[in-house]
């Protein structure tokens, strides 16, 4: 090997250095940040109570949009757990994204569902409406029934029908908590400058759902789906509650989301051209306020929860994982201008940087870094005694990492009743790093790979579906 | 070879050792987090049950409040009244001052925690004075309305705004613009849980001109929810002279739900306002005022740019009884079609 490519293995490895200690260090910093935030909000909790807020008539008028494609197994159980969400005033607009399977008729049947006027109230751009339907059954469900364009564009089209000041964008097959909209829409009560507000994603993948309501709730027994909820622990609790502690929230999940309208629809509404169309939104929002001179805030509240079905296979994981790394660049790379852009704040200062260098490019330095060592390693560039250290090193970072999230969780949340969940969190927090992470380093890069070639669309997730007693 | 690489390795090796003592710790603490909590967990619940059983009978009035007391270990007092807290915010009238008499001996404790350096702490305690001891203590809430969190100032108006306490509405209207930041609909509906006692209170600062538009509009909305009539010629003032959007559009809000006739004047001049909420509420506050051969003069008006605009006109065109023009828009192609659909749609559901 020439001299030239032995230098240049020898910067990629201190790049590969950096990049470790870089994204550690803001891993450490989010869950240290966490920790604080976490213990204030708890002790905050006590003030409240879900009974009384909702008894003073206090609450605002909340229109929960749920988009819908192919989502037959689930959409009649979906949309009964969305009728008895408590909150005093709410609509429910089942979106039908042009599905081709049976979805509509089934919900048609299910509800006593007929066609019905609703006048739009913002002129955004989606395919054309079908039919809108309004429950003779529930005066507070609707759907709508429209020609396939997404789950953007299908978002749209519910946000043109709604007439709250609020909606919540969810996945139709996601389980909201009883008390979600209650406790999701504090912030919009004790900040009228906050335009959007995220929830937390549990796993509900072999938990036990009875009639809507996720009634036991344990760990998935399959490898996978753990490893799956130690990462959501892991993004929610250590991360995105960091970020927001930093008011830097640059992410809210598509799986739970509350938003102002009226913001959103002069910002534009869901970007159709996107899969990442949950963070566009949010970066757009920020992007808004801070070139017109709006007050706003952006926030992420741990406790109330949406409940989703994670993939049990490599194969759909690995396709999710793809795009959702696929989104992420999309949207980082169309906003680049707010990069190290002091007019975007604490975003275009710290969060923007973080996700591009370390969340975007990170995984491609990652997967080098694996070559790029192992070769060091044979070519004697490195010794095997520090190549040994550093890899424990990265192993037990990780390891604290993991297992401060699972931490977080016992001193807050308290989710998983189970002490043996708990110790099986744990263990998994030291498995984890051997394998997955390696692998999901991949699938991102291949995501990374599919958006420089411009691949577009979502891909297929199949779905068991979660019914009475059913995900046990 | 790595130079310096004996200080690195030594350096990473200590880094490993000192995670992994770390990763250890974590476990460790959170293990025995879990242990305790669910021992806390039993331990209350046992505690709870006792009281559950005797409290039922006290609220009855079948046994005397002081029952309770022996059953309350010093050190569970925190416990005890946030217990009563619980139930305090779900009954009124003589269960709640039973409740209040078995608090009775542990609220001084309560006002000492409610000047506790940590905010939420003093939070909770201001919450549950003002569910079970506003005879005694009703002072430490006013104060509470001044504290310098937020929260705490917030949880002292929530605990005030009652019918019971509406001799304290002024406390709170006078603190209106402390609330500048939170939600206005939410505050409103705190103001009108007062009831109608407050509306003098709640006009006179709808009618200040030295209070911030916030706090003003606050007020007129909690006159809107009241339904309060007399509200209705100050609003109309307001909108004479006032640009201020937000007061404005309450205003409107405001005479749609009492104004007379008379009002119309200050309505119409917001029907070719440059903002679409304005024009959409000055659209609503007409159809709602004026007599239903003038609700006509809204027709062009269903070709607004604003959806919210176009549905105001239908509706008022709908309040108006104009059912069969609105059933042949529904029935066009035109602008107005679809809220023409929806205003008949509503009026058949109401």
């Amino acid at each position: 090997m020439s001299a030239i490519a032995l230098r240049l293995l020898d910067y990629l490895n201190a790049l590969v250095l950096g990049y470790f200690v870089l994204l550690n260090a803001f891993y450490l910093l989010t869950t240290v940040v966490s920790f604080r935030g976490l213990r204030r909000y708890g002790r905050r909790l006590k003030t409240v109570d879900v009974d009384e807020m909702i008894g003073a008539g206090a609450l605002p008028p909340i229109t929960v949009i749920a988009p819908a494609y192919n989502e037959s197994a689930v959409c009649v159980e979906a949309a009964r757990s969305l009728l008895t969400l408590r909150y005093p005033d709410f609509e429910v607009i089942v979106v039908n994204d042009g599905s081709k399977d049976d979805t509509l008729q089934r919900l048609i049947n299910a509800f006593d569902m007929a066609p019905a006027r609703r006048a739009p109230t913002a002129r955004l751009p989606h395919q054309p409406v079908r039919g809108i339907y309004h429950s003779r059954r529930y005066r507070n469900l609707w759907v709508i029934d429209k020609e396939n364009g997404g789950k953007a564009d299908t978002l749209n089209a519910g946000l043109s029908y709604c007439r709250t000041p609020l909606f919540c964008a969810m996945d139709a097959d996601s389980l909201l908590e009883r008390d979600a909209l209650v406790r999701i829409v504090r912030p919009f009560l004790e900040d009228r400058h906050t335009v959007a507000a995220g929830g937390i994603i549990r796993i509900v993948n072999d938990c036990t759902v009875r009639e809507g309501e996720v009634v036991e709730i344990r760990l998935p027994r399959r490898l996978l789906a753990r490893i799956q909820v130690l990462e959501y622990l892991r993004a929610f609790l250590a991360g995105r509650m960091g970020w927001a502690m930093m008011r830097a929230t640059l992410i809210i999940s598509g799986a739970f989301g509350l938003f102002r309208r009226s913001v959103v629809v002069e910002a534009g509404g869901f970007a159709t051209d996107t899969v990442g169309e949950d963070m566009e939104l949010v970066v757009r929002l920020h992007r808004h306020c801070r070139e017109l001179g709006i007050p706003y805030s952006v926030t992420f509240v741990p406790d109330p929860v949406a409940w989703t079905e994670c993939p049990e296979t490599v194969r759909v994981l690995g396709r999710q994982r793809r795009r959702w790394q696929r989104g992420l660049t999309e949207v980082l790379t169309r906003h680049r201008r707010m990069l190290f852009n002091p007019r975007y704040g604490v975003i275009g200062l710290l969060a923007y940087p973080y996700f591009f260098v370390l969340e975007m490019a990170g995984p491609m330095i990652e997967v080098a870094g694996y070559v790029g060592f192992s070769l060091a390693l044979l070519l004697g560039r490195v010794n095997a005694q520090y190549a040994l250290a550093f890899f424990l090193l990265a192993f037990v970072l990780g390891a604290v990492l993991s297992v401060a999230s699972v931490a977080l969780e016992e001193l807050t949340l308290r989710r998983y009743a189970r002490l043996r969940d708990i110790v099986g969190l744990m263990a998994l927090a030291c498995l984890e790093p051997f394998g997955y992470r390696q692998l999901n380093s991949w699938w991102r890069v291949m995501g990374l790979w599919e958006a420089a070639r411009g691949r577009r669309g979502w891909g297929e997730m199949t779905r068991r579906g979660f019914s009475v007693e059913k995900a046990r | 070879m790595v130079p310096g690489g004996d200080r690195l390795l030594g350096g990473l090796v200590a880094a490993v050792i000192t995670l992994t003592a770390l990763a250890a710790l974590v476990i460790g603490v959170a293990l025995y987090l879990r242990a305790r909590n669910a021992l806390v967990a039993r331990r209350w619940q046992r505690l709870e049950a006792q009281w559950s059983a005797v409290l039922l009978d006290v609220m009855a009035g079948d046994e005397p409040p002081s029952r309770l007391h022996a059953l309350v270990p010093d050190s569970r007092a925190t416990l005890f009244t946030d217990f009563l807290a619980r139930y305090a915010s779900r009954v009124r009238g003589a269960e709640r001052l039973a409740l209040a008499e078995a608090a009775a001996p542990w609220l001084p404790r309560l006002v000492r925690r409610a000047r506790a350096r940590d905010e939420a702490r003093r939070a909770v305690a201001v919450h549950t004075l003002g569910l079970l001891g506003m005879k005694q203590y009703a002072a430490e809430v006013v104060r509470a309305l001044d504290d310098p969190s937020p929260l705490v100032a917030m949880t002292a108006a929530r605990a005030l705004a009652h019918r019971e306490h509406a001799r304290w509405a002024p406390e709170i209207l006078a603190r209106l613009p402390r609330f500048d930041s939170w939600n206005r609909a939410s505050l409103s509906a705190l103001l009108a849980g007062i009831g109608p006692a407050a509306a003098p209170a709640l006009r006179e600062a709808l009618a200040n001109p030295a209070y911030p538009p916030q706090a003003r509009a606050v007020a007129g909305e909690a006159l809107r929810a009241l339904n309060d009539l007399p509200a209705a010629d100050t609003a109309a003032r307001i909108l004479r002279a006032s640009s201020d959007r937000d007061l404005c559009a309450t205003c409107l809000r405001l005479l749609r739900a009492t104004g007379r006739p008379e009002h119309l004047d200050a309505v119409r001049r917001h029907l070719d306002s440059a903002d679409a909420v304005l024009r959409a509420q000055a659209a609503g506050a007409f159809g709602a005022i004026a007599e239903p051969g003038e609700v006509t003069a809204l027709l062009p008006r269903l070709a607004d740019d604003s959806p919210w605009v176009v549905l105001e006109v239908a509706r008022a065109l709908a309040s108006a009884g104009l059912v069969a023009l609105l059933q042949s828009l529904a029935g066009s192609s035109s602008p107005g079609a679809a809220a023409a659909g929806q205003a008949l749609a509503e009026l058949e559901g109401a």
